[in-house]
């Protein structure tokens, strides 16, 4: 099934759009250099999508920069700090209408998948076995990023990226990290008190 | 007015919830489909749900299916806000008993307009209706 092309453009304008009605901030182009550093804690958000159309929207940052994007999408008070899991779980609704928003503009029968979160270093990530393909190097190879774009988040960078992928498909919530470095989290384990 | 959100994002109902309690909705909240039917089968009913589509243990259109098959909960209006941005979606959203169908991302004023739409906008404070 032919899809419309999932180019930087169209990607840029869903995330563009999300940022402003979402966080209610303008997105900026990332200007410093590229994200990097195989031991950096990072937070990583991804939904999946199956279908006619099958891959990854992911978001990547550091978790400072998510306590942040949490903040903003909350409206949280500066003395209200939030707890890990709201701030995981924002950003994973961050991921999860980008992700939305892709699929719409997908030609075809395409399901998207529920979010997934993780805090870990780059390096432990790769081998989450939650996240399909998710290592930097190992998703270039598994996985081609179809766009890319970082984004400015207040002085640090956010990275955008839709990899159409051959990644193994993992049912959603089905598996768990088994390291306790990790933290792996989709909304089937979430109940709400 | 009562509303109730569902949503399995904590984040997503926080913001529903602070749009619908700033205009004078009272808010309880639910995370997936299951805990929205076993918040409506104790009651108070609301007036108002709002209702994610994908969501896990049961999703957004199997809730309205489930509500709208129940005579007591007819009257309840559902509001589909979602991702899901496919017509076909909206449709299918729409045939099964859905009221509205709100896309994300949204804004405050994007889903006062889809209340003032449904007439679901409680008079301000103290103004007595007519």
């Amino acid at each position: 099934m032919t899809t419309v092309a999932l180019d930087d453009e169209l990607v840029g304008a869903v995330v563009e759009q999300v940022w402003e009605s979402l966080l209610g901030a303008v997105a900026r182009p990332w200007a410093g250099p590229q994200p990097a550093g195989a031991t950096v804690p990072t937070v990583r958000a991804q939904v999946r999508l199956s279908g006619d159309w099958n891959g990854l929207v992911r978001l990547t940052c550091d978790p400072a920069t998510a306590e942040t994007l949490a903040a903003a999408m909350l409206m949280s008070g500066p003395d209200e700090a939030l707890p890990e899991e709201d701030v995981l779980d924002a950003v994973g609704e961050v991921v999860n209408v980008v992700g939305g928003n892709v699929k719409g503009a997908l030609v075809g029968r395409t399901s998207l998948g529920l979010p997934q979160v993780a805090l870990a270093a780059r390096a432990a990530l790769a081998a989450l076995p939650a996240l399909p393909a998710v290592a930097d190097d190992a998703a270039r190879s598994l996985a081609v990023p179809t766009s890319r774009c970082v984004l400015d988040w207040h002085g640090a960078p956010v990275v955008v990226e839709v990899l159409g992928d051959d990644a193994p498909d993992v049912p959603d919530g089905r598996q768990q990290p088994d390291s306790s470095s990790q933290q792996a989290k989709t909304r089937q384990e979430k109940r709400k008190p | 007015m009562r509303a109730l959100v569902v949503d399995d994002s904590r984040a997503m109902r926080r913001i529903v919830a602070r749009i619908l309690t700033g205009i004078g909705y009272d808010v309880v909240e639910a995370g997936d489909g299951q805990q929205a039917l076993d918040v409506l089968a104790r009651g108070p009913k609301p007036h108002l749900a709002c209702i994610d589509w994908n969501m896990p243990v049961m999703d957004g259109l199997s809730l309205v299916v489930r509500v709208r098959e129940n005579p007591q909960w007819r009257d309840i209006t559902l509001m589909m806000v979602t991702t899901e941005s496919e017509h076909s979606q909206i449709v299918r959203a729409l045939a099964a008993g859905a009221h509205e169908y709100l896309i994300k991302p949204f804004t405050s004023d994007s889903l006062r307009e889809k209340l003032d739409l449904l007439g679901l906008v409680p008079a301000p404070t103290g103004e007595v209706a007519s």
